[in-house]
């Protein structure tokens, strides 16, 4: 086994893996779990760079409310004093929440420092909030690559990152889709397996999945019952680290720049996670188009704009890969793996 | 342009004035070229007829014309790895014309003055989606050009063929389209409206 670990794997599809010796694991996301639980179902041996869940469950000191959670976050990032923040804006309810707390809380000088990170999917996602908030910003577009400028002059991008972890799960909104609004109730044990079979477009392969993932469900806190309790606790603890250090999976992004140092997720916070962990019954009610309301009632109650209170959830990210080649994976010291045969000597399941 | 015509794109081999390959269309432009071919256009009302097999040579006043002569084994290999070269490169080319289309139709100047954007803040807006035309139609150009240079220095149909497969399997060609917003179902109740 090799000395140094993968930090995170970001190839575009594992299917061309042919040695690994769990073929059923080959499915996006499946192939790029990064458990923080004891139990470990991921493909590759990672440097766990984001905190194992059972430490939350020892902080005794109250859990925040979300609006205190974003403020409180807020705070904490200008208190950084960097020069310059970009802050990525994807029009979506995250980065939305994003700018609404440092809108709230930052002194009007220090709104100066800031630069908004965005595209024309931005815009189209949420044109009111643009047009009322953030057009007075200086802009710059999401397709530039600005990775060198942020290690340069120290500078710090803030993206709207590991939202989705703390409420739930894109696959949640396939289900919704494909069964109706009823699925996110359903017992996981009859659904998932099928969601995950469509998911898959590979008949069988959802049973397998499920089975490889289903000892994650004993280390929740609360006892996992529905297909919206299933997917949030995997996204929760089997994907935080792939989507915290996600940043760099493109190779034009200068691994100089750290996570930390010149880039963080708003939502990355033992306070957030916390509030994740204790607050299951605020992160969607009965509908798909109900999923994050809390967060969607926090930027209402800032903007009284009606509009914020519907929100779709939209997958932001992939326009910024059009015709980029992804990395294929980062090793812990921010090394770069250069060729999929090189990723065999950091396999897990080696017997 | 009369749309009810066929575009066929004619791929000659340069040294021994061969057809390797006809690619027709109705919309897009598949003209390619390099060192080792060239193409023809043709426009007709019919599709110009085809035989494989490299034994054709094409004239623009007499159309297709067939040719007796055998090839060496060592040139009908050699047109082989070209057509193959050729083939993979319109595969990817039709997936960066379906990127610039859906692109040009996100920037349209009817969808772009339709965004419920104020007055004040219009001139802001619309700088900012100039720009991001120019960088994406930018970013396919580049590509488009790499592609040909990187596929020319190719010297197998294996080797053609692993990059082909590299490139589906760690390339982000469309699939999701850069600017689709019919899945991301933006817009599409107000189009229904009007």
């Amino acid at each position: 086994m090799s000395q140094v670990k993968l930090l995170n794997f970001t190839k575009k599809t594992s299917k061309d893996l042919h040695f690994i010796r769990r073929p059923e694991l080959l499915f996006f996301p499946f192939d790029r779990m990064i458990s923080r639980l004891s139990y470990k179902a991921d493909l590759f041996n990672y440097s766990l760079q984001s905190e194992p869940i059972a430490q939350f469950t020892k902080i005794s000191s109250p859990v925040l409310s979300w609006e205190e959670c974003c403020l409180q976050r807020a705070e904490q990032l200008l208190r950084l004093n960097k020069e310059k923040y970009y802050l990525a804006f994807s029009g979506g309810i995250d980065s939305t929440t994003m700018l609404v707390s440092i809108l709230r809380t930052w002194p009007k000088a220090d709104l100066k420092r800031i630069v908004i990170y965005l595209s024309h999917h931005s815009v189209e996602e949420n044109p009111g909030f643009f047009d009322r908030y953030l057009a007075e910003f200086p802009l710059v577009n999401s397709l530039i690559d600005v990775s060198q400028e942020l290690f340069a002059n120290g500078s710090l991008m803030v993206t709207g990152e590991l939202g989705d972890q703390l409420f739930g799960a894109d696959i949640l909104g396939t289900a919704c889709q494909l069964f109706g609004d009823q699925a996110l109730a359903a017992d996981y044990r009859e659904m998932a397996p099928q969601v995950l079979d469509t998911l898959t477009k590979c008949p069988g392969a959802g049973a397998k999945i499920f089975a490889h993932l289903h000892p994650m469900v004993e280390e929740c806190p609360f006892p996992i019952r529905t297909m919206h309790d299933f997917f949030w606790w995997f996204n929760f603890s089997q994907k935080w680290q792939h989507v915290k250090f996600r940043f760099c999976h493109l190779p034009t992004w200068d691994t100089r720049a750290r996570y930390g140092d010149c880039i963080m997720a708003f939502f990355d916070t033992p306070d957030f996670q916390r509030w994740s962990l204790a607050n299951h019954d605020l992160k969607i009610k009965r509908t798909w188009d109900s999923y994050k309301f809390t967060a969607k009632e926090f930027i209402y109650d800032f903007t009284k704009d009606p509009a914020q209170l519907h929100l779709k959830k939209i997958q932001s990210l992939e326009k910024t890969y059009v015709l980029s080649e992804m990395r294929i994976a980062v090793t812990e010291d921010y090394g770069t793996v250069e060729r999929p045969e090189d990723l065999e000597k950091y396999e897990r399941f080696v017997n | 342009m009369n749309a009810s015509l066929i575009k066929n794109f004619i791929y000659t081999d340069r040294k021994t004035g061969r057809v390797v390959l006809v690619k027709r269309s109705r919309e897009f432009d598949f003209q390619l070229s390099s060192g080792d071919f060239y193409t023809d256009l043709v426009m007709s009302a019919a599709a110009i007829p085809f035989a494989d097999g490299y034994g054709q040579k094409f004239s623009p006043e007499c159309g297709m014309i067939r040719l007796d002569e055998e090839l060496s084994d060592s040139e009908h290999s050699r047109l082989d790895l070209l057509k193959r070269k050729i083939e993979v490169q319109l595969l990817i080319h039709t997936s960066l014309l379906m990127i610039e289309k859906d692109i040009e139709a996100a920037f349209s100047e009817d969808v772009l003055q339709r965004a419920p954007i104020s007055a004040a803040n219009f001139k802001i807006y619309w700088q900012l989606m100039r720009d991001e035309r120019r960088i994406l139609l930018g970013r396919v150009n580049d590509f488009r050009r790499r592609l040909s240079e990187q596929i020319e220095k190719l010297d197998s149909i294996a080797a053609v063929n692993r990059e082909y497969q590299r490139m589906i399997l760690n390339l982000n060609l469309g699939v999701y389209s850069p600017t689709n917003r019919e899945r991301k179902g933006i817009g599409v109740q107000q189009d229904h409206q009007i």
